[in-house]
C-alpha cells in the first residue's frame, strides 16, 4: 500500500471511530431512566445530585459526550448500574470468553470448511459436491438461535457428551482441556454459519483457480496433487473469503451473543443483553463501543492480511 | 535428511528417435457430440532437433501437444494411438510415472506467460520447487541453480529478481521465467505451445532465439506449436502443417518453404506478409472458416475452402503420400506444383469457383 | 491420495473446455422445479400469516386446561401439541409468522425506500453527497447488526413498529451500498457514456437508462434482505428484546422452547422448522433469481 492510501485509511478509521462513539452515546443517552437514579437506587437526593454532577447529567449533549469520551479514553469506564460494580472488572471477566469463542469457532470452521471446499472443487458437480453444497446452502438459512438450542438439546441432553449450559468453566490457562470441552458446543454454534460461508466462497474460487494456466503449468512440472492443491491453488482461492471476512466478523459477534445466551457463558454478549434488559445504561454504552471498535479493528486486520496474501495489491490497492 | 528424487530416468532406444507418435487420436465427448481435435497424427522427433507444428487456431495443435505429453484431463477424453518417449510408452504410463517425467524429462512452455506463473508465489520458488521435488536438491543448491538459470535465460540481477512476484515482471520477462522453470531439471524434450503469441515482435524474436540457444546448449528436442510460419523459418528442422486435427503436410523446413504441395500450406505461406512485396500489397486470406471439429466434412477436410477442389476431394479423404523430396509427405489429390494441381486450379478459375479467384 | 483424483482435478482445462452452452431459453426455464417449490412455501406462509384470523385454529392465547402439563405432545385436537401453559403450538406458530413476516417485509421496504434512492444518487453524482452518505453508512455498518439492534431497542422500545424501524435502521446502509455500487458500475458502461456524449440530461440518464438496470439487482438483494431481517427479528425476539409476550413470535417461542427442552422438543422444533422453512425458501428464491438474472454477487 502506498503511503497515501495508508494515511487515508487511518483517517477514515479515526473519523469512523469518533462517529461510532457519538452514535452510541446518542442512542444510549436518551434511554428512559436516569443513570444517576439507577446507580443511587433508593438513596436520597444528595446521592442523585452528586452522581448527576459526576456524570455531567445537567449539561447539554455535547459537553456530556465529550466528558464521557474523555473517560472512555482514560480507561475510566465507571460503574455499572444496579448492582454497582466497576465496568472494568466486568469487562475483564467477560471479554476473554467472547474472544476465545470467536477464535475457537473460526478454527473449527476452517478445519471443516477447507477440506470440504477442496474436495468439492476437485470434483465439481459430482455427488459429494452437490451434497455438501446443498447442505451448506440450507445451513445458511439456519440462524445461530436455532442451531444453538438444537446442539444443546442433542449433545447435552439427548446424548450427554458435553457439559450442559451454565457449566463452570476454568480459564483456558488453568485447565485447557476442560475449558475447550465446555467451549466446544458454543463455538460450534457460531462455526456452523461460518463453515457454510467459507465452504461456498472457497469452493467457487477454487474451481476458478483450478482452471488457471498456472495450475496446468504446475501439473506440467510433475508436482503431486497435494502440492498443487495446497501450495498453488489454496492461497489464490482465498481472496473472496478474505474480502468477505470483514462482513463475516459481524455475524461472528452476533453468533457469540446468541451462543453465550444459549449456553450460559458470561461473555461480552451475555453482559450486553443483561445490561439492555436492566436498562443499565453505562454498561450498554461501554460494551457497545468496545465491540464496535474491536469490529472496526478486526476489519482493518483483515484488510492487512489481504495484502499479505495477494502480493499484487501490496502496491496497487486502494480502499 | 536425504530427500528422494522424483525422476523417471529414460533410456534412449538405439537407432530410434527420442519421440515417436503413432496414429494419435484425441477426441472430446461434449454435449454436441464427439469433437475430433486430433485425428490420427503420426510423427517422430530425433534428439536435439526442432519440430514446428503449424496450423490455424482450432486445428488441434495445442491439444496435440498436450496429448503427446499426457496432460489432458481423463474425463470425457478419448485418447488412442501410441506415444513412445525413449523407452517409456506415454500412453500407458501410470500417473506416478508421468509425474516423474513431467518437468524432469518433458517440459512445457505455455502460451500466456503472465497467467502461467502463480501470482502469489515468488519467481524464484517457481523454479526451485521442481528442482527440490524432482532432483531432491537442498534449499541452497536449488537457489544457486535457479540463479544461474535466471542468468542463462537473460534475467538481469537474478539474485534480486528471485524475490519478485510475477506481476512485477514484463510479459517477456515472465516468459523467460517460464522457460527457466521448464528447463530447470534438464528435460530431454521441450514443448513450446505458442510461446510468443502474447508478446511484442521484438521480444518474441528474443524468446525464440533464447529457445534456440538453450536447445543447442542442452541438446534438447523441441516442439514449437505456432500459427505463425514466420516463427518457424530458420529455427526448426522440420515442420508439420495441421488442419482440422490432421497432418496435411510434413517436411523439412526448407523443403516446405520451397516446395509446398498441400494447397492449405500454400495458402498459409501466401498469407504471411513479405518484405519483397511492394507496399500496399493486399495480404492473401484463406476464405471461409476451419470446419467444426464436431461435424467434419466428408472427404478432404480442406475441400470447402480449397482453390484446387475437385469432386474427388469431396468424396475421398486423401492419405499422406510421399513426395519426391526425402522426408516430405503431403495429403492431397491435386497437389500444388504438379500437372494435376495446375489443371484443377485452372478449371476452377474458369468455372468461377470463389475460392480459386484470389489465387494468382 | 488416489492417482485418479489427482488427474481429475484438472477436468476443466480452460483451453479445452466446451464453451458453447445452451442458449435461447426463456429466463424462467433455468429456475428449475426447486424454485417453484420455494415460491409455494413462501406463498403459503404469507397466506397463513394474512388469514391466521379466519383459519380454523385456536386463538394463540387460549389456555387449554385439557392439555395443560399433560406432556404437551401432539394429539388430534392439538396437532403440534401445547406449550407448558396449555396454548396450542400450531396456532402460535401460525400467528407467530405474523410478526416475522411483517417485520421482515416492512423493514426492508422501508430501508429500500431510504437506501435505494440515496445509493443511486450518491453513486451517480458522487461528490460531497456521496462522501457524506458513505461515511454515514460506514458508521452504521461499524456496529455488528445485533449490537446496534439491541442498543436501539433500548432507545426506541419494542412495539412492532419500533422493531420495523430498528431493523430498517440496521439494514438501510446495506441497500445503500448495494445500489450505490451497482449505479457506479452501470454508469461506466458504454451505452451510458454514449448517452452522455449525445448530450442527454444527467437526471434523464439516471432515471431512464441506469435505473432499469439496477432495479432487478436491488429487488433480488432486498429479497435476501427480508430473510436477514427475519433472522434479525428472530434474534432480538430470542433474546427477549422484540415484541413482548404474550404475542407469539418464532424467536420468543424458540427461546421458550429451549428452556423447556428436555421434556418437550416440539416446543423448540415447531417454531424452528417454521422459521427455517420460510428463510430457506426466501434464500432459495433469491439465489435462483440472482444466478438467472446474472446479478453479481458480493457487490458489497
Amino acid at each position: 500500500m502506498s503511503k497515501l492510501v495508508v494515511v487515508r485509511r487511518v483517517l477514515e478509521i479515526i473519523v469512523t471511530l469518533v462517529l461510532v462513539t457519538l452514535v452510541t452515546f446518542f442512542f444510549t443517552s436518551k434511554l428512559p431512566g436516569n443513570e444517576a437514579a439507577v446507580i443511587c437506587g433508593p438513596a436520597g437526593p444528595a446521592c442523585l445530585a452528586k452522581e448527576g454532577a459526576l456524570l455531567y447529567l445537567n449539561h447539554p449533549f455535547f459537553p456530556r459526550y465529550l466528558h464521557w469520551l474523555g473517560n472512555l479514553f482514560s480507561g475510566t469506564f465507571g460503574l455499572s448500574a444496579a448492582p454497582t460494580e466497576p465496568i472494568a472488572t466486568l469487562l475483564k471477566q467477560s471479554y476473554p470468553i467472547t474472544l476465545e469463542l470467536v477464535i475457537f469457532s473460526q478454527l473449527i470452521a476452517i478445519v471443516v470448511a477447507v477440506p470440504l471446499a477442496m474436495y468439492s472443487a476437485v470434483r465439481p458437480n459430482k455427488v459429494f459436491d452437490r451434497m455438501s453444497t446443498a447442505a451448506t446452502f440450507a445451513t445458511l438459512s439456519l440462524p445461530a438461535f436455532i442451531v444453538g438450542p438444537l446442539l444443546r438439546y442433542f449433545f447435552t441432553v439427548k446424548l450427554p457428551w458435553f457439559p450442559g449450559a451454565g457449566s463452570t468453566m476454568p480459564s483456558i490457562g488453568v485447565n485447557p482441556a476442560q475449558n475447550l470441552y465446555v467451549m466446544f458446543l458454543p463455538s460450534l454454534t457460531i462455526a456452523v454459519g461460518s463453515i457454510a460461508v467459507y465452504q461456498r466462497l472457497l469452493r467457487a474460487d477454487m474451481i476458478a483457480t483450478l482452471e488457471e494456466d498456472f495450475i496446468v503449468m504446475a501439473r506440467a512440472k510433475g508436482l503431486t496433487t497435494w502440492r498443487i492443491l495446497f501450495r498453488h491453488a489454496l492461497r489464490p482461492s482465498t481472496f473472496t473469503v478474505m474480502t468477505v471476512g470483514g462482513v463475516q466478523i459481524g455475524s461472528l459477534i452476533v453468533g457469540a451473543i446468541i451462543g453465550e445466551q444459549v449456553f450460559g457463558l458470561t461473555g461480552l454478549g451475555y453482559q450486553l443483553v443483561l445490561a439492555v434488559t436492566k436498562a443499565d445504561l453505562p454498561t450498554v454504552q461501554i460494551i457497545t463501543v468496545i465491540v464496535a471498535v474491536a469490529y472496526i479493528l478486526m476489519n482493518l486486520i483483515i484488510d492487512f492480511l489481504y495484502t499479505v496474501i495477494d502480493p499484487r495489491v501490496r502496491r496497487a490497492r486502494t480502499t | 535428511m536425504s530427500r528422494k528424487r522424483h525422476v523417471r530416468d529414460i533410456d534412449d532406444l538405439e537407432d530410434r528417435p527420442l519421440l515417436e507418435v503413432e496414429n494419435l487420436k484425441t477426441y472430446f465427448q461434449t454435449g454436441h457430440g464427439i469433437v475430433k481435435s486430433v485425428d490420427g497424427v503420426s510423427f517422430d522427433l530425433e534428439r536435439g532437433r526442432t519440430l514446428a507444428i503449424v496450423g490455424e487456431s482450432g486445428s488441434g495443435k495445442t491439444v496435440l501437444s498436450r496429448s503427446v505429453m499426457g496432460l489432458l484431463p481423463p474425463q470425457n477424453v478419448i485418447r488412442e494411438g501410441r506415444v513412445r518417449f525413449g523407452d517409456v510408452d506415454l500412453t500407458n504410463a501410470s500417473p506416478q510415472e508421468l509425474r516423474g517425467l513431467w518437468g524432469a524429462q518433458i517440459s512445457m512452455v505455455f502460451q500466456d506467460p503472465v497467467t502461467s506463473l502463480n501470482p502469489v508465489v515468488r519467481a524464484g520458488r517457481q523454479i526451485t520447487e521442481s528442482l527440490r521435488y524432482h532432483l531432491a536438491m537442498s534449499r541452497q543448491d536449488a537457489k544457486e541453480t535457479a540463479i544461474s538459470l535466471f542468468r542463462s535465460v537473460g534475467i538481469p540481477e537474478p539474485e534480486n529478481r528471485m524475490q519478485w512476484y510475477p506481476h512485477q515482471f514484463s510479459g517477456g520477462m515472465c516468459q523467460r521465467i517460464v522457460i527457466a522453470a521448464a528447463i530447470a531439471c534438464g528435460p530431454k524434450l521441450l514443448l513450446a505451445d505458442e510461446p510468443t503469441t502474447g508478446l511484442d515482435v521484438t521480444v518474441s524474436a528474443q524468446i525464440l532465439d533464447l529457445l534456440n540457444r538453450l536447445q543447442q546448449e542442452r541438446y534438447m528436442s523441441v516442439i514449437i506449436v505456432t500459427h505463425d510460419l514466420g516463427v518457424v523459418t530458420g529455427r526448426s528442422d522440420d515442420v508439420i502443417v495441421m488442419y482440422a486435427g490432421q497432418v496435411v503436410e510434413r517436411a523439412p523446413t526448407t523443403t516446405l518453404f520451397r516446395d509446398a504441395r498441400m494447397p492449405y500450406t500454400e495458402a498459409l505461406l501466401k498469407s504471411a506478409p513479405r518484405l519483397s512485396n511492394p507496399s500496399h500489397t493486399r495480404l492473401h486470406t484463406i476464405p471461409g472458416n476451419p470446419p467444426n471439429p464436431a461435424n467434419l466434412p466428408k472427404g478432404c477436410r480442406f475441400a470447402p475452402r480449397c482453390p484446387y477442389v475437385q469432386p474427388k476431394c469431396r468424396e475421398e479423404e486423401p492419405p499422406l503420400r510421399q513426395a519426391e523430396a526425402p522426408r516430405h509427405w503431403y495429403a492431397c489429390w491435386y497437389p500444388v506444383g504438379t500437372p494435376e494441381g495446375v489443371r484443377a486450379l485452372e478449371e476452377n478459375q474458369a468455372a468461377g469457383v470463389p475460392a480459386a479467384m484470389g489465387v494468382v | 491420495m488416489p492417482a485418479t483424483l489427482g488427474a481429475a482435478i484438472f477436468a476443466s482445462d480452460p483451453t479445452l473446455r466446451d464453451d458453447s452452452v445452451a442458449v435461447g431459453r426463456a429466463w424462467y426455464q433455468g429456475l428449475g422445479w426447486g424454485f417453484w417449490v420455494a415460491v409455494a412455501v413462501a406463498v403459503i406462509w404469507v397466506l397463513l400469516a394474512i388469514f391466521a384470523g379466519v383459519l380454523p385454529i385456536q386463538n394463540p392465547d387460549t389456555i387449554n386446561f385439557n392439555c395443560l402439563g399433560s406432556g404437551a405432545g401432539p394429539s388430534a385436537s392439538h396437532l403440534l401439541g401445547c406449550d407448558t401453559i396449555g396454548r396450542d403450538i400450531l396456532s402460535r406458530v401460525i400467528y407467530g409468522s405474523r410478526v416475522s413476516l411483517i417485520v421482515g417485509f416492512a423493514s426492508i421496504a422501508l430501508s429500500f425506500v431510504v437506501g435505494g434512492p440515496l445509493g443511486a444518487l450518491a453513486g451517480y453524482f458522487g461528490g460531497w453527497f456521496d462522501e457524506v452518505w458513505s461515511i454515514v453508512s460506514t458508521v452504521f455498518l461499524s456496529f455488528p447488526s445485533l449490537v446496534l439492534g439491541l442498543v436501539i431497542v433500548s432507545f426506541l422500545g419494542n412495539s412492532e413498529f419500533d422493531i420495523v424501524l430498528i431493523i430498517a435502521i440496521v439494514a438501510w446502509p446495506l441497500l445503500f451500498r448495494v445500489v450505490r455500487a451497482a449505479t457506479i458500475e452501470y454508469s461506466q458502461r458504454e451505452y451510458v457514456l454514449a448517452a452522455q456524449a449525445l448530450g442527454s440530461k444527467r437526471s434523464r440518464i439516471l432515471l431512464k437508462i441506469i435505473l432499469p438496470d439496477i432495479v432487478p439487482a436491488a429487488i433480488t438483494y432486498s429479497l435476501v434482505g427480508v430473510a436477514l431481517a427475519i433472522v434479525g427479528e428472530g434474534a432480538l425476539s430470542f433474546l427477549g428484546q422484540s415484541v413482548g409476550p404474550p404475542i407469539p413470535t418464532w424467536g420468543n417461542m424458540i427461546a421458550a422452547g429451549m428452556t423447556q427442552m428436555p421434556q418437550y422438543l416440539n416446543l423448540l422444533l415447531a417454531p424452528a422448522v417454521a422459521m427455517f422453512s420460510f428463510i430457506l425458501a426466501i434464500n432459495f428464491i433469491g439465489d435462483r433469481l440472482r444466478s438467472t438474472l446474472d446479478v453479481r454477487e458480493g457487490v458489497l
